[in-house]
């Protein structure tokens, strides 16, 4: 069943051509409202490339590839291996944590709990989007880190044998500033986000579909599996594109939290490890000139990831077939 | 209805607003102090001309804390005037004053000679000028159980910030401390992540003094072999605090504040000296002018003979010619050598010697 | 997606694997309500035991995960045997749900909770209506007024500024773009939310304040809080307005409304409470962002109550520069004003809601 585009064409009268015009402004506004906003990004884009030639000319050693950040010394040596390393690998670690837990408690909000408690549930998650980023990071530094030394030992000792989690000089055993406490904060900080948009995007499954497929036998478990998040998968999918961009942009809370160095750090349990947005908080006070253009080129390439990052999501829905369902491509 | 709600939201909203922007006020005329001595009106009469208006400052968080003393007292003095200095950095600071958005920058370090070219650019009739407003000594606080007082040599320093001594009980820290009981606890240094004057500080100290340990050169920001880095001085501070076996570098405040034992430096004469206001002066002694009468930049001796060795001048740049609101800027700047030093020690400064502070207020002078 | 199918297997011969046939066991389906939980609690507690006294395991964490493993499996392998695997499995996805609830509800009673109790001692009136003019560094006083008012504007004039143009673009791109461009748009968009802020900062300061001269201010400020709103904005009113089902559009058409009537009459009031949703997500956070700040709104000491020149306070900013300090008394400031702050961002959220509570299509 297909829905309808466009009104259906109607004879030309004064009166219909008066709403043909309406038509045609409204319709002009919102054009422009959408190329604005390009022009918008575009200008920022140009603004960054623009502003970070001169030091990606004044660099000596590749930027792509050197683990170093010493952009205002005499050789100008600086690069984003690292950094980009710790931004991708933190918000995946995050996303890996948030997203399970996210769509569980919308699932929950939706379909398990009772009226009244749901729409509570609903404000208490979102109370997690009020908190400001300083807040995570400090709540992180002085609260969380400590707090995790339990769980991060006992990582360390159970799956130490996987190289992810190895901890050869026993970091963990006393406060860890690492690239897994910094992912636990941000998926933290994304959570709010998935959870709110993944709820409504679950409420708005028809009550039909859900009592059709109760009415056929179904176990809650299977009414939810079969006739809930099936239609939902696009929306559930923008939902989680906004929380890992938020996590690739989140700046002072991993600023905060993380133990900064220049390591393309593998072992997410010790700390170390930096990502491209909480090096440009931290150095951009103290850079001279060449340093503050090595940190927007950095800012580039962050840009650049999360472009790739969302033409890789693109062709999964595509590939899922879930273009099919919403109207426009 | 819904427009009966939504119009009884907007109405509450409108008259919350209006209630609200009526309600506070700037008059904190009633806060007391918790421990500055002689920061309010019963500083020594140092007769200031006050003149009135605005002005702006940014830059060096290391100054921040006495900046924002002196303003207090200054407007306490002298009605009518609003300093606002936000501590942004001495970079930003800096870039800021050079694109003419604030009036004055607080650096750690001095205009570096392309900085220098842009900055006499923006002051439209005259270079801009560096007036050195007060001195500090950088600490290195540590955590280390049942040791209050460590004594450390430049050598020393050096080893364990560049990680080749990795435990408490390393032999270069046991010759500095022949007397103290020193477990084998694992070193952690910790360091700045974001750039910063006291890392350039530190690494000048350690570049000149420690010349065989240290080969990471000086500067804003090094290439850190290993420890751990965090933001800001409270992100050092927390981190020692968080472990035992900690290290760092910072400003004294934050260690008396977070009552974190300073260890003690041995300066070029073999002495340990301790961080405080008197050791930090007669460091200062050794600071040689390289601007100009009008223009007090210059450099510190790290290898004093007598005093704290890692010590350093904060400085204000200013234009020297064709500023805005020039009165404002040199009355302020006025009180801020002359009365404003009496203040420095309880804020973990040391006040300027009296050298510096005689050829500040000739420059001062001569700002217009 | 994370939330698969359980892996079919095949129904265990032994047990009779029609679903609630009870015939084959001793236990009634009129006994599996209780049971499972019971046996699961007392497995957890005597497992555990066990577990630790057998094996070389011990710990904090490894105590908590055993029981928790032992009390799951114990639950759904007698579900499992005395009610089948179906309903075996729907229990156990019920066990997920509420782990994730509770795995949910556990940081934000820790981040707010913390808050809270590092800042309520210094919440106070006086807290609430005095700025930080002509206060030490040493001393206990002063407030937050400035900053509040100076968010309340910056994030007001961000809002003006981004939740009309963001409304646009998503009525652009799910009404009326079907081509390229809106592909394009819908993109950009996306690619859009993963800017830093402190890039949007960097950007509205070299153009804004520097390259147009117009210095410091909560109007800069407002430029680079929208820049940050506009793409969650966009995309998650887009997700609300394609689900706003057909049926409804074409009743309104085959009645002759006009398209554009349509969509502000009946699409969108249809999609208001979770493109409200959206919205105050953006708004919330934006009200917590501080790098951009910095460069734009500069902060000020002093109540600055023009947004459109001279740098002004904000919230977030005086919670970092006070976070910062040395000393007791700025961190207790740092702390209620994050506690002030949080507050504010809910109080936002409450008049939201309240606004649009009504046209939910479904039932919650």
């Amino acid at each position: 069943m297909t829905a309808l585009t466009s009104p259906p064409r109607e004879p030309t009268s004064p009166r219909r051509a008066a709403v043909r015009r309406g038509d045609r402004v409204f319709r002009g506004l919102t054009l422009a409202a959408g190329v604005f906003t390009l022009i918008v990004l575009a200008a920022i884009a140009i603004f960054l490339i623009v502003k970070a030639l001169p030091a990606l000319r004044a660099d000596t050693k590749g930027f792509l590839t050197t683990r170093e950040w010493l952009p205002d010394a005499s050789p100008s040596v600086f690069g984003i291996a690292a950094l980009a390393f710790g931004t991708l690998l933190s918000s995946a670690l995050a996303l890996v944590i948030a997203v399970p837990i996210a769509i569980g408690v919308a699932l929950y909000t939706t379909d398990y709990a009772p009226r009244r408690i749901a729409t509570v549930l609903g404000y208490v998650t979102d109370m997690l989007a009020a908190v400001p980023s300083v807040i995570y990071g400090l709540w992180g530094l002085y609260f969380l880190i400590p707090h995790l030394v339990p769980v991060q030992s006992f990582l360390a000792r159970t799956f130490g044998w996987i190289p992810l989690f190895a901890d050869p000089d026993n970091r963990t055993s006393v406060a860890s500033r690492s690239i897994f406490a910094a992912a636990v904060v941000l998926a933290v900080m994304i959570l709010p986000i998935i959870s709110a948009i993944s709820r409504e995007v679950l409420a708005q499954v028809p009550t039909t579909n859900r009592e059709a497929a109760l009415a056929l036998g179904a176990t809650r478990w299977e009414m939810i599996r079969t006739a809930v998040l099936p239609p939902s998968r696009p929306g559930l999918i923008s939902a989680v594109m906004l929380g890992l961009g938020r996590a690739l942009g989140e700046t002072i809370a991993v600023a905060l939290v993380l133990a900064a160095s220049f390591d393309v750090n593998w072992r997410v349990l010790t700390p170390g490890g930096n990502s491209i947005a909480a090096n440009i908080a931290t150095k951009f006070g103290e850079s001279g000139n060449t340093g503050r253009e090595a940190l927007i080129a950095s800012g580039l390439v962050l840009f650049a990831i999360t472009l790739i990052v969302n033409l890789a999501a693109r062709a999964v829905i595509y590939r899922s077939g879930a273009m099919e369902r919403s109207a426009a491509v | 209805m819904k427009v009966k709600r939504t119009g009884g939201v907007a109405s509450l909203i409108v008259v919350g607003t209006v209630a609200l922007a009526a309600c506070g006020s700037d008059n904190n005329a009633g806060t007391t102090s918790s421990g500055t001595s002689g920061g309010t009106s019963a500083s020594p009469a140092a007769q200031v001309a006050c003149a009135s208006g605005a002005l702006t400052g940014a830059g060096s968080s290391f100054q921040a804390p006495i900046q924002q003393q002196w303003v207090k007292d200054y407007s306490a003095k002298c009605a009518g005037t609003q300093i606002n200095y936000q501590s942004v950095g001495s970079g930003a600071g800096v870039q800021q004053f050079t694109s003419g958005t604030v009036d004055f920058a607080g650096s750690d370090v001095a205009l570096k000679p392309d900085e220098q070219t842009k900055a006499d650019a923006r002051c439209a009739a005259g270079p801009a000028v560096h007036i050195p407003i007060t001195a500090g000594g950088v600490a290195l606080e540590y955590n280390l159980a049942g040791v209050k007082d460590l004594q450390l040599s430049p050598a020393t320093v050096a080893g364990i910030f560049a990680g080749t001594i990795k435990t408490w009980d390393a032999p270069g820290i046991k010759a500095d401390n022949p007397n103290a009981k020193l477990p084998a606890t694992p070193v952690t240094a910790f360091h700045r992540s974001d750039g910063s004057g006291t890392t350039q500080v530190v690494s000048e100290f350690l570049d000149s003094q420690a010349k065989g340990a240290w080969t990471l050169g000086s500067g804003k920001e090094i290439n850190w072999p290993g420890g751990q880095g965090a933001k800001g001085s409270e992100g050092v501070t927390a981190g020692v605090k968080q472990t035992d076996g900690g290290i760092a570098y910072s400003e004294v405040s934050f260690a008396k504040a977070n009552s974190l034992s300073v260890a003690k430096v041995r300066n070029a004469s073999g002495q340990y000296a301790e961080l405080n206001a008197a050791n930090v002066s007669k460091a200062l002694e050794s600071f040689t002018v390289t601007g100009s009468a009008t223009d007090v930049k210059g450099t510190v001796n790290y290898g004093v003979s007598s005093g704290y060795p890692i010590s350093t001048v904060t400085y204000v740049i200013g234009c020297g010619k064709g500023g805005k609101n020039t009165p404002l800027l040199k009355s302020y700047l006025t009180y801020a050598v002359t009365g404003g030093q009496a203040v420095a020690d309880s804020l973990g400064f040391a006040p300027l010697p009296t050298a510096i502070a005689d050829k500040n207020k000739a420059a001062i002078t001569a700002i217009g | 997606m994370t939330l698969t199918a359980p892996t079919p297997t095949p129904d265990p011969p032994a047990s009779g694997g029609q679903p609630a046939a009870a015939h084959s066991s001793r236990l009634t389906a009129a006994h599996v309500g209780r049971l499972p939980m019971l046996a699961a609690m007392l497995a957890a507690v005597g497992g555990t035991a066990l577990v630790f006294v057998v094996t070389p395991l011990a710990g904090t964490a490894e105590c908590v995960l055993v029981s928790l493993m032992l009390a799951v499996v114990v639950g759904t392998a007698l579900s499992w045997r005395v009610e089948g695997r179906r309903r075996a499995v729907d229990r156990l996805a019920t066990t997920a749900a509420t782990a994730c609830l509770l795995a949910a509800l556990t940081p934000l009673v820790g981040v707010i909770g913390y808050t809270v109790y590092r800042g309520a001692a210094r919440l106070s009136l006086s807290f609430l209506t005095h700025s930080m003019a002509g206060v030490g560094p040493l001393d206990a006083g002063g407030g937050v007024y400035h900053g509040i008012i100076g968010t309340l504007e910056q994030v007001l004039i961000a809002s003006l500024l981004s939740v009309p143009l963001g409304l646009l673009v998503a009525i652009y791109i799910t009404e009326y773009g079907h081509g390229r461009l809106a592909t394009a748009i819908r993109f950009f968009v996306d690619v859009m939310t993963g800017i830093p802020s402190i890039v949007a900062g960097l950007f509205v300061f070299a153009f804004w304040v520097l390259e147009l001269h117009r210095g410091f201010s909560g109007l800069a400020a407002a430029l680079s809080l929208s820049i940050l709103m506009l793409p969650v904005v966009v995309r998650s009113s887009e997700e609300m307005i394609k689900l706003v089902p057909g049926s409804l559009r074409e009743a309104s058409y085959a009645l002759g409304v006009p398209r554009w009537r349509t969509i502000l009459s009946i699409v969108l009031p249809t999609a208001s409470t979770g493109i409200t949703t959206g919205v105050m997500l953006a708004v919330a956070r934006v009200t917590g962002e501080t790098a951009p700040l910095l460069l734009t709104a500069f902060g000020n000491d002093f109540l600055h109550l023009n947004p459109l020149r001279g740098g002004q306070s904000a919230l977030p900013l005086l919670v970092f520069q006070q976070a910062g300090s040395a000393y007791d008394v700025a961190i207790a400031r740092a702390w209620a004003g994050a506690l002030t702050l949080i507050t504010i961002v809910v109080l936002l959220y409450v008049a939201a809601r309240m606004l649009t509570r009504r046209n939910t299509l479904a039932r919650r």
